[in-house]
């Protein structure tokens, strides 16, 4: 009888050691991307100092930092979509959970599709033809309206699949004692589904917050936010306070990002396992 | 038998409606879009414009920006395949350590950060500046979009596959990383292939990355092509612009296409 292997062999070992290089060369990126971001902002912080309090208005050209419109904008732009998406999204989601219909559900599923496939340039582009079209201008309320689109398929696909998983017997019961099916929906599939929709929300909120092409091409002068300032303000990157202010700039961002990540996926998680989180 | 009375059964058919029309409300904007991209589109590909803005040299010719587009996604899957595997067969297929939940978490709350960042990032980096790289700068920053996603997505494939199989293929003297290169990237493959060409797709019409990281004439693409033209100052450049946007979406079309293809003809 052979001899038991004592060892794993060199390749088992060998195939560890590099996957486990690879794993820490992720959470290098990581920890460089904050570091690179905290040492290249260091001059705005020394010069400026934290959130730039001293001026309400952004405008690097006349040396004015202030970062509070960049965050109202980014605030106002995200909600505003998820609002939109969030209201449309979950009526699409009911139908397309809880009635059965392939004439409808299929085409609707296809455009739920496309909506997440097409590129933020085309939305940019179709956000500007049709304001034109509209007779509209540039500002806060079309950048929402079109971030909404984007933000759509997140909360239609996360918000469908908790609807999926509503227990039958619940949903049995209640049409058993005489509920109409809107009925149902209101007293059963809402409540079960309430956690996930707001965890859905805040992940859209993070995709939201994270646009920026969009914003660029549509929120026009009428309102700044973070992403669109970074990309704006680019052009000025001899000016070195100007860099270091936009490396500050992405700091914020990364935080409001990770935060509303966590949240999101905490959220979502726990209503996916069926826990409740009383809120 | 006693009937639900009138009015509740009408409240139920205009809530239903409600929802149906909103449902409706949301998603035809994606007919207008498709639309409004294929007829300018074709406007903006028709040969008299593109003769009038090759003489103007902004920006790079079509073709320019149609390699610049095929280059930097090459390179994006050179760099973001092999690491999106590794990472991702490590987190599913080696024990549950506190490290792997420290990565799992990192990885996710990566693949939300916004893509701005990841140009930012590699334009943080670039210490001196070559034009000349600025493609490779480009697919790194596309890498650094791409890869927690292929990470996520990768782990949840090797999860998907029964444990019975790995059971089997260790039950017959199989070692660790036998089995993970001969039986579990097998089976998964196509899974995998889905994944990367969906992912790619995804990728290639990211613009924000290459604000920070193409420079230049040398690199040109697509997005930014189309981007930059849409914001320019003069009247006829936005059919430029919806020119290129058409192409970009072929192009997206055509890799979410083949991953569509793929995934069908999948049997278990």
């Amino acid at each position: 009888m052979k001899k038991r292997r004592q060892h794993r062999s060199l390749g088992d070992r060998l195939l560890e050691g590099i996957l486990f290089f690879a794993a820490v060369f992720m959470i290098c990126v990581f920890f460089l991307l904050i570091y690179k971001f905290a040492v290249g902002s260091q001059p705005a912080l020394r010069n400026i100092g934290l959130l730039k309090l001293n001026s309400s208005h952004w405008n690097p050209v006349h040396g004015q930092y202030g970062v509070l419109p960049l965050i109202y904008g980014t605030f106002a732009t995200s909600l505003l979509a998820v609002i939109l998406a969030t209201i449309t999204g979950v009526a699409l989601a009911i139908v397309l959970s809880q009635y059965d219909w392939p004439w409808f559900n299929r085409p609707m599923l296809l455009f739920v599709d496309g909506l997440s496939a097409i590129p933020s340039v085309i939305y940019g582009l179709w956000g500007l033809s049709m304001l034109s079209f509209l007779h509209l201008g540039v500002g806060i309320y079309a950048a929402g309206v079109v971030l909404a689109l984007m933000v759509l398929p997140t909360i239609v696909s996360t918000v469908r699949k908790i609807m999926n998983d509503v227990p039958d017997e619940l949903k049995q019961g209640a049409l058993a004692i005489g509920a109409t099916k809107e009925e149902m929906i209101h007293m059963v599939v809402l409540p079960y589904a309430r956690q996930g929709i707001l965890g859905s929300a805040v992940l859209g909120l993070t995709r939201a917050i994270g646009e920026t092409i969009v914003i660029v091409m549509v929120l026009g002068p009428k309102g700044q936010t973070l992403t669109g300032v970074l990309v704006n303000d680019f052009g000025l990157r001899t000016n070195a306070l100007v860099t270091s202010s936009l490396y500050e700039v992405a700091l914020l961002l990364c935080l409001v990002a990770i935060l509303t990540s966590i949240g999101g996926r905490l959220l979502v998680r726990s209503a996916k396992r069926g826990r409740r989180v009383p809120l | 038998m006693k009937v639900q009375p009138k009015f509740r059964q009408i409240k139920s058919k205009l809530w239903l409606f409600l929802w149906f029309f909103l449902g409706i409300v949301a998603v035809l904007p994606v007919i207008s879009m498709v639309v409004e991209v294929v007829v300018r589109g074709l406007q903006g590909l028709s040969p008299a414009v593109l003769d009038q803005v090759s003489a103007s040299s902004f920006g790079g010719n079509l073709i320019h920006a149609i390699a610049g587009t095929i280059i930097i996604t090459l390179l994006t899957a050179a760099v973001s395949i092999p690491v999106g595997l590794m990472v991702g067969v490590y987190l599913a297929e080696y024990p549950n350590h506190r490290f792997m939940r420290i990565l799992r978490g990192l990885v996710t709350t990566m693949a939300d950060l916004p893509a701005v960042i990841g140009g930012l990032f590699v334009f943080s980096m670039i210490t001196t500046h070559m034009d000349d790289w600025s493609m490779i700068y480009s697919s790194i920053a596309l890498s650094f979009v791409l890869m927690p996603r292929l990470i996520r997505d990768t782990e949840q494939i090797f999860h998907n596959v029964p444990s019975i199989i790995r059971e089997g293929a260790l039950a017959i003297g199989a070692t660790k990383w036998q089995l993970i290169f001969y039986v579990l990237v097998p089976s998964c493959f196509r899974f995998l292939m889905r994944q990367w060409l969906h992912g790619l797709a995804r990728v290639m019409g990211e613009t924000a990355p290459l604000i920070f990281t193409s420079f230049g004439d040398h690199a040109v693409s697509l997005p930014l092509a189309a981007f930059t033209f849409a914001k320019g100052p003069m009247k006829g450049w936005i059919l430029e612009a919806w020119g290129r946007s058409l192409l970009l979406l072929v192009f997206v079309s055509i890799l979410l296409l083949v991953s569509k293809q793929i995934s069908r003809r999948v049997v278990h």
